[in-house]
Formats: structure tokens, sequence, C-alpha cells
């Protein structure tokens, strides 16, 4: 008796029963698109902003990329899907549903449908209402018409493939609100399993990797549909590449087939009597629950062992997580408080579980810490050291298609790892045996961070082991002692470590366009390819800061600091700053065209040579004559448990030529010395400021060790120190 | 005709209905009798196609009733608590039905809440327990179908609305041989409409009859002896039950009222009488000859 006729008529009597989600959608659709953009275009007509801004404002409100939309896409989704198919959870809507002559495949598309017409038609109504007020303010709506189209098929799909869940959560149970818990499941449990595992991966193993990222993070669009709008809305942006977002494109799509195909499966599984209950199907009943309970229990011991540390503390909450939550379950289940202890024997092998995961982790049953590949299995090993590349910035410049510039960053680690191949593997094992060595004995469970052990400064690095046999393994090692130990220096020195710590190792000059150097809070461009004709100097200038980088050795940098910085702008980055000053925006982009300075060590002879010939006056970057006066300000002497008390001046003045000349011929400008690694990072260091009076007052701020300092002044810092 | 078979359905640990099997003939009124609990509202549910059988087969005319559309037209389902959608008048639900059973009768329709006294624009929800009864019996009867499920459906009418309901499926059944299954714990309600009932007890059928059968073999006789007999002493007659009260006796017989005639003419009683048997001391009687306490079993 189903044709397509009643499959219509069917859709609009579902339709009609369900105005109230459609007024609802619409006026949040219309608030958010033609009121929206008519209040951010009032502005406009004011002559306020610029007719660039305003595309790409409309863009952004109109594109993939807006957060108010996607909050609205998940609770549509939720609101449509828990409305589609809530009755089937009262058996007086069961009963007239299934006793009509329809056959549920037809009840089950028409609700399904309806659940996606009813917001995609609202929403496409409002855009064209929006296209017609972006219009009415004299913008052609083609200008924004692709985005908005893109950002509707995308907010469209994902809201399909989330409904989709809803769907399945609803058809699952027997109860709406039991309907709504079970979808919070679907969309939160693997994302809470990650969080878990993530924090027992970094908490308890010393050697866990910490670099690149959460290592369970690359799972985490895995988890769930909601977890995969997330990270799409991340990873979908204007300006990524078109294959990448075909792919992801794909997936949503491929995930919502599979999970439609679910849903209806259910559905005709499912039995009318089911109407009430808790659960729908009795077999899902312990597929819930029990990962539920393992997951609670692990959760319950890890939060309280975090607090205390303590082993008792840990099974206290052990208990309380396994309890409560299959308790809790088990009276949903059953809507009784007395059937609180049904399957009391599986919420004692889920508390098992949960506890040898927990012991897992926590002793280190598994032997992670311990592993090292054998020297014969490794291929190549890539060493990424935190404390020599924190300064250098990964990633490129690059302009979306809205033409705005953005920096595209790429993790260090990330970087490092596609670009090192060390198959000198010795130095490496070395430090890393020295590493394990260190962890053993110290007591396992403990928590790590840098912290100076008696003068000698601790620090962490990160491998990549690429074994024979196609396998990566990662791990941070943590190790304390010499930070110029010869392991370490020999790495350094490496000229395939280079090459992969500094990107601007691998810049061509056919990417630069020009040259910056900054001392201090002074900025020079001392080679802008304006017409090409200072083209010859900003690639002699690369090639030779490149080749003084790559000669650098470690016993250089234990002697001097750098004493200026470079800076080699890509020709996006040029485009982006010549944009900043065309718009006279101090702000505008400045996260892209600050990016990329290196240090000038006072040895770098080619460089200083070359920049000479561009007028710049590295003469002065050595002198000391125009050091008047270095006052050192006494509040960074404070103790913390101390209360300063106003005792006069908050400088310590130093005027003495020969003290001046003592420390200014160690110290190193404040911003630069954190660039060179070896500059005695485990002393303890002041700061101070220099002034100079050459052609007028100015003051560089500058650091140097304690323990470098005259006497005369370490022993009025001392004084200061016990005043305060 | 509608066709049970062995019919099973069990919630968890709970045997709803336990091997049942009926059969329903077209033009008759078949009457479930049962009390709560007994299986009638699901051995209906399953008739109607909205529980599936755990084992079992339901047909109508050979076919299977389940997702079989063809076949669930044939039958419209009135449950103990009709659903109407949120905010809808009578005309919303005739619009709705009108799109679902195509020989809808929305004339009829309109004729029936006319006669009725409901109002067509007023929201059903405002309505009483009594007047949504009627609405879906309304309903029910201008769908137009061969077969009508009725579960509880005269529990909340009134007297006279029950006669009406009931004179409207006597004239269906006589112009279009509408066939009216009516599941009811309440025997008086179907006393004087049923053609064929059905006892559930337990989720298991006690007995199946035609009440014509029923009321044709068995009888009750009020009679006077004469001097020196007893009821003991009326051996011919098939007594299944005898009350006595002074010279009076009541006695509840089986076989034919020529029978029994011909069998009180030679005891030679000083009076006697046949009086009729209700629905209910029918069932009583041929229940407690089962071995039940059928006032233990229905009101």
């Amino acid at each position: 008796m189903t044709s397509k006729s009643l499959f219509y008529n069917l859709l609009r009597e579902d339709g009609k029963r369900r105005l109230w989600s459609m007024a609802l959608s619409f006026l949040v659709f219309f608030f958010t698109f033609p009121v929206g953009i008519a209040l951010s275009l009032s502005e406009r007509m004011r002559g306020e902003i610029d007719y660039t801004y305003i595309i790409s404002t409309l863009k952004s409100w109109l594109g993939f990329q807006n957060g108010w939309v996607a909050s609205v896409i998940i609770l549509l989704s939720l609101i449509m899907g828990v409305t589609s198919f809530s009755y089937l959870h009262s058996r007086q809507k069961v009963d007239f549903y299934h006793g009509i002559p329809v056959n549920r495949k037809h009840l089950f598309w028409v609700n399904y449908f309806n659940g996606i017409l009813i917001p995609a038609v609202v929403y496409g109504v409002n855009l064209i209402i929006a296209m017609g007020v972006i219009a009415v303010n004299g913008i052609s709506p083609f200008e924004v018409w692709k985005t908005a189209l893109s950002g509707f098929l995308l907010f469209m799909i994902h809201y399909c493939m989330m409904y989709s869940v809803t769907v399945i959560s609803m058809i699952l149970t027997g109860n709406v609100l039991v309907g709504i818990l079970g979808n919070l499941v679907l969309q939160f449990y693997f994302v809470c399993v990650i969080g878990i595992l993530e924090f027992c991966y970094s908490r308890f193993f010393y050697t866990s990797y910490r670099g690149g990222g959460n290592v369970f993070n690359r799972f985490m669009d895995k988890c769930s549909a909601f977890a995969l709008f997330m990270v799409n809305m991340e990873r979908l942006q204007l300006g990524t590449s078109g294959r990448a977002q075909a792919v992801r494109v794909f997936v949503v799509l491929a995930v919502t087939v599979v999970l439609t195909l679910l849903s209806y499966l259910l559905y005709k599984k499912r039995g009318s009597e089911a109407a009430g209950r808790a659960m729908a199907f009795k077999i899902s009943m312990p597929i819930i629950r029990i990962p539920i309970v393992v997951l609670s229990s692990l959760g319950g011991s890890i939060f309280f062992w975090s607090m205390r540390s303590s082993v008792g503390w840990g099974i206290f909450g052990l208990l309380c997580g396994v309890l409560l939550s299959h308790c809790v379950i088990e009276i949903i289940y059953h809507f009784e408080f007395r059937k609180l202890f049904s399957n009391w024997k599986q919420m004692g092998a889920c508390a098992v579980l949960a506890a040898v995961i927990f012991c897992g982790f926590r002793y280190d049953l598994f032997g992670y810490d311990k592993y090292i590949p054998s020297e014969s299995s490794i291929e190549s090993v890539a060493v990424s050291m935190p404390d020599v590349n924190f300064w250098v910035s990964y990633g490129s410049a690059q302009q979306n298609s809205m033409g705005e510039y953005y920096w595209d960053y790429q993790d260090s680690d990330e970087y490092i790892f596609n670009h090192m191949k060390l198959m000198d593997t010795a130095p490496v094992l070395a430090l890393v045996r020295d590493a394990v060595a260190d962890n053993q004995r110290m007591y396992h469970g403990g928590d790590y961070s840098d912290t100076y052990e008696n003068g000698k400064v601790s620090y962490n690095f990160s491998i990549r082991y690429t074994l024979k046999n196609g396998k990566n393994i990662y791990r941070t090692y943590h190790l304390s002692g010499d930070e110029a130990r010869p392991e370490i220096a020999e790495i350094f020195e490496n000229q395939e470590f280079a090459k992969a710590v500094y990107p601007l190792l691998l810049q061509t000059p056919e990417d630069t366009a020009w040259v910056r150097v900054s001392r201090g809070e002074q900025t020079n461009v001392v080679s802008r390819d304006r017409n090409g004709t200072e083209k010859a100097m900003t690639d002699k200038l690369l090639l030779a800061y490149q080749e003084d980088l790559k000669n650098l050795k470690v016993e250089t940098m234990q002697k001097e600091n750098p004493v200026a910085t470079i800076q080699f702008l890509t020709k996006m980055q040029a485009k982006a700053e010549t944009k900043r000053e065309e718009i006279q925006s101090s702000w505008k982009y400045s996260d892209v065209t600050s990016r990329g300075y290196y240090p000038i060590y006072p040895s770098f002879k080619n460089t200083l040579e070359l920049l000479k010939e561009c007028e710049v006056n590295v003469e002065e970057w050595n002198s000391l004559e125009n050091v008047k006066e270095i006052n050192f300000d006494i509040y960074q002497f404070n103790n913390y448990r101390s209360t300063y008390e106003d005792k006069g001046s908050q400088y310590l003045t130093i005027t003495d030529e020969e003290e001046i000349n003592q420390i200014m011929s160690i110290a190193a400008i404040d911003g630069y010395s954190n660039m060179n690694p070896f500059g005695g990072r485990g002393e303890e260091r002041v700061t101070f400021s220099a002034v100079t009076e050459s052609g007028g007052r100015s003051e560089t701020s500058c650091t140097i060790q304690l323990n470098q300092l005259p006497e005369s002044v370490k022993n009025e810092i001392s004084k200061i120190k016990e005043d305060v | 005709m509608i066709k049970a078979e062995n019919l099973t359905k069990k919630f968890d640990d709970i045997v709803a209905v336990d091997h049942v099997s009926a059969q329903i003939r077209d033009g008759s009124v078949f009457g479930l009798i049962g009390t709560n609990g007994a299986g009638k509202s699901t051995f209906l549910r399953m008739l109607s196609g909205i529980l599936k059988p755990d084992e079992g087969t339901v047909t109508i005319d050979g076919e299977q009733i389940f997702e079989n559309e063809k076949v669930k037209d044939r039958f419209f389902y009135i449950s103990d608590d009709q659903y109407y959608f949120n905010n809808s008048s009578p005309l919303d639900m005739m619009e709705f039905y009108s799109r679902i059973y195509p020989q809808f009768n929305k004339e009829r329709f309109h004729k029936l809440l006319g006669s009725f006294g409901l109002e067509a624009r007023r929201k059903v929800h405002t309505f009483s327990k009594g007047m949504k009864k009627q609405l879906s019996v309304i309903c029910g009867v201008c769908a137009n179908t061969d077969y009508l499920f009725c579960d509880e459906t005269f529990d909340g009418l009134d007297p006279v609305m029950r006669q009406a309901v009931k004179s409207i499926f006597a004239n269906d059944m006589s112009e279009r041989n509408l066939t009216p299954i009516i599941a009811s714990h309440n025997l008086r309600e179907l006393e004087d409409i049923c053609d064929h009932v059905g006892l559930l007890h337990r989720g298991g059928i006690l007995l199946s009859r035609d009440l014509d059968d029923m009321k044709l073999n068995i009888h009750k006789v009020q009679c006077v002896l004469k001097d020196g007999m007893t009821a003991e002493d009326l051996t011919a007659m098939q007594r299944i039950k005898t009350e006595t009260r002074g010279k009076l006796y009541t006695i509840t017989v089986r076989g034919t009222r020529e029978e029994v005639e011909g069998l009180m003419e030679s005891y030679h009683p000083v009076f006697y009488e046949i009086i009729p048997l209700s629905l209910e001391e029918i069932f009583i009687s041929e229940t407690e000859v089962a071995g039940y306490d059928i006032k233990k079993l229905i009101l």
C-alpha cells in the first residue's frame, strides 16, 4: 500500500507535527544569518570598515569556520534525532505507528529524512535571505556565495553524521532521557578513553613521548562523530589543500552512510515492546555497561592517585568509580533502585580489569620505560632538543582563499623528525642509556620537570627511532648533567642535525625576498628586493649566513652570545609585510612577519662583513664605549616569600667604567641569550639595563650569570637579597 | 478469516501469550475475555502486526500480518489508550487516517462526529476519556476496513454510547461484513454483541466457543419437583450446577432446549420453566467444569 505519494504524505504529516522544531530552527538561523549579517554590515554602512575586510568577515561568518553555527548544528542534531524517533519510547505511539498499514522501513525513512530536511530547508532559506541582505547593503552576493554554499554543505554533512548517532542512541534505548545519555556515551566515551590513556601515558611513563602534541590525540577524530566534527572544523579551514579536504569530506560521508545503515538495521531489529524500557536490546546492556564501568574505575583511581600519589587513594578511587558507575547504570537499566547490585560478578571483573590497567601504567609492568631498541635493529634516529630549537619557527607563511595571510604552524618535532635521519646512532644511544639508567634510579611514578640540580642543567630530548622493519618508535628522555657533554656536542655539530633543526638552512634564494636585522629595539631592513636591485645582496647574505650557522660549534657558543638577530623573509612573508604597511596596521599579520629570526654570533664573519656592506654599523654591536650606566632592578632579587618594603631606589646602578666594561664583555642581550643553548643555562642569571648615550639616551636589556659579575657588584646584590 | 496458530510472546521472563490458537470468522464478533494481564492486549497487538510473535503465526486469509502492508490495510487497531497527535483535532486525525486508509469515509466521519456530539475542531487533548474512546471508534469505523481490533474500547463509554457503538458495529456487520474483534475484561459488556468468545487466562486460551453453541447447549431450569423427589433424582439430565431454595431448584444443565424440556416433562414436576443464562453464567458453568473459579478470572 505504501506508495511514493504515501511516502510524501507521511513526510508532510510528520512535518506538520514538528512545526515547533521548524520554528525553533528557523528562529536560530534567522538571527544567525540575515540578522547577524545585517548587524555586521551596518558598521560598513557607516564607512568604518573597508570592503575587503567586510568580505572576509562575511566569508568567515557564512563559511565552515563559524563556531556559532557549529554549536547550532550540534544542538539541532540532538533535538531532531530525539524528536524524530522519540515515538519509539512510548507504547502508545508505537502501537499507533506500527498498527497502521505503513511498513516500518518507510516509517524509518520518513522520520529519518524529515530530521535532515527540516534544518536543511531552514538553513538554506535563511542563507538565501542573507544573500538578499548582503545585496541590499551594496555587496554582490556572488562574492560570498561559494563560501556560503560550501559552508552549508559541510555543515549539513556533519549534521547528518551527528544526527545519525542520535538516531542510533534513540533506537538502542526505550526512554528519551536514557537515549540522550546514550548519545553522550556514544559521542564522548572514546574521547574520555583517550583523555585517560593520555594522562596515564604521560604521568606514569618517564619516557613517554611528550613532543608533537598528545600521542593519543591523533586518534581523536576516530573517537566519535562529535570529535570528527570538531577536528574537521579545524582541518577543513579555507586555504587547506583541496585533496586533504576531499578526503575528510569523503570520510564524513562514508561514516554517515555506515551510521545510517546501522540505524536502519537496528530499527528493523527493534521490537515494539522495547518502548518504555531503558535499553531496547538486552544484549547491548553489558556491552555498554562494562566499558563504562572499567573506564570510570580507572578514572576514579587515577583521579585520587593524582591528588595524593598514594596507592591507597588509588584503590579508594577505583572502588568509588566501579561502585558508582555500575550501580547508577544498573538503576537506570532497571528503573529500580534495589537492582543496583545486579550483575555484581561483572562489576568485580570490571574492577579487576581496571586495576590491571592501572598497575600496568603505574608499575610499568610491560617495561615501556626500560625499552631501548638494539643498535643493530635501528636504521636511523632523529633527535629533537627543545632547548636547542624552542626559538625556531616551524611552518610557513600562507595565504588563504580569502586573501588573508596566516602562519601555517608545524610542530617542531614533526618538522625535525621529517627532516632528520642520523645514521650515527652511537652518541644518541649513549645519552639514552644514561637517561634510562637515571630513570631506574628514581622512584617510578614521580613527576619530572626541568629543574636545576646542584648547578647542573636538566634537559629533555625526544627521539624517533626508525627501525629496520619500518616501525617508528617515539620516546622522550630526561637527563641531567653537563649541557655540553661530548655526545651532545657531537650530535649538535652533525650537519644532518643542523639542517633538520634550522629550516633556514633549507631556504633557497629564490624564496627569499628581504633581509632584516634586529638588535634590541631597533630593526632595519638591510636588503629589500623592491625592483630586483638588492636581490643579489639578499642572496649573498642568505648563503653567507647559512654557511656561518652550519659551522657554528658548541665551543663557540660556550664563549659567545648572539649580538643581534637576522631574518630572511620569504616571499609570502614579504607580501604580508607589504600588505601590513599598506593598511598601516601594527598588529595585522605580525604573527606572520615576525617569525624566522636567527642569532648572529660575533664569530659570524661572513655575515657581519656583508652587513657592513649594507651599511649596518656592526662595529657598534661590540663597542662598550657608549654604555654609561648599568641598572639592576632590585625587584628581581625579591624572595617570593618576602614582602618587599620600599627602601629607596628600585635600581642598583653601576657607573664605574671598569666594572661596566667587565660586565658588558660577558653579558648577552636578554632577548638573545636563550637562543644559545650552551650559554650557561644552569647558572643563576641576573638581568640589567645598559644605558647608552650616543645620539640620545637608550636602554638595552641584558643578562649575565651572577657568578660572572665583579665581586663588588656580587656583594651589593647579596646585601640586597638579605635585606628584602 | 483470521487464524492464529500456536502464538507465543514473551517479555523477558514473562510469558504474555502462551501457545494460543484461535480462528476468527469473517462477519462475526469475536470477544476476547480475560483479566488484566491475561494477554488480551498482547494477543491483539500481535494480530495487528505491532508485535512480532516469538513463536507461531497469525494470518489473515492465509497471509502473514507482520510487516505486510497489504494485509494491514484490512484492519484498524484501536488501542486501549489510543494516541492522538499533539495539539491535534478530530479533523487533523481524519486527514491523517484518510491518507493512510484509502477507503476512509470522510463524510461518515463528519456525520458520526455530529451524532456523538464531538466538535470537529476542538483539540483532542481537551476531550474526556470517553470522548477519546468515541473518537477512536469513529476513526476505526470510518477507515472502512474489514476488521476492527478494539482493545478495551467499551471501557470508559457510558451505557448510551456503548449501545450506540454496538449498533454502529451491528450496522457495519450487516452492510459490509465488518468483523470486530473486541478485547475486554468485562463479560457483561460483550454479552449482547459477541458471536464467539475466547477466554484468555495467564497467556493461554481457556476456551473458545461460539456463543450460540454455548447458549443452545446449556440451560437453566427453575422447578418445583413432586413430593419425595430431589434434584438428585433427575438422573437423566446432565446437571452442571444445582441450587436449592426451599422446594425451588435452580439447575444448570447441558442439552438443547427440546431435550431439556422433554426430560423435565418426563419427571412430572409441579412447576418448571427454562430461563436464559447470561454470558457470565455460561462462563461460570463452563469454567467451573474445567476446574477454574471464573469469578477469580473475570469480573
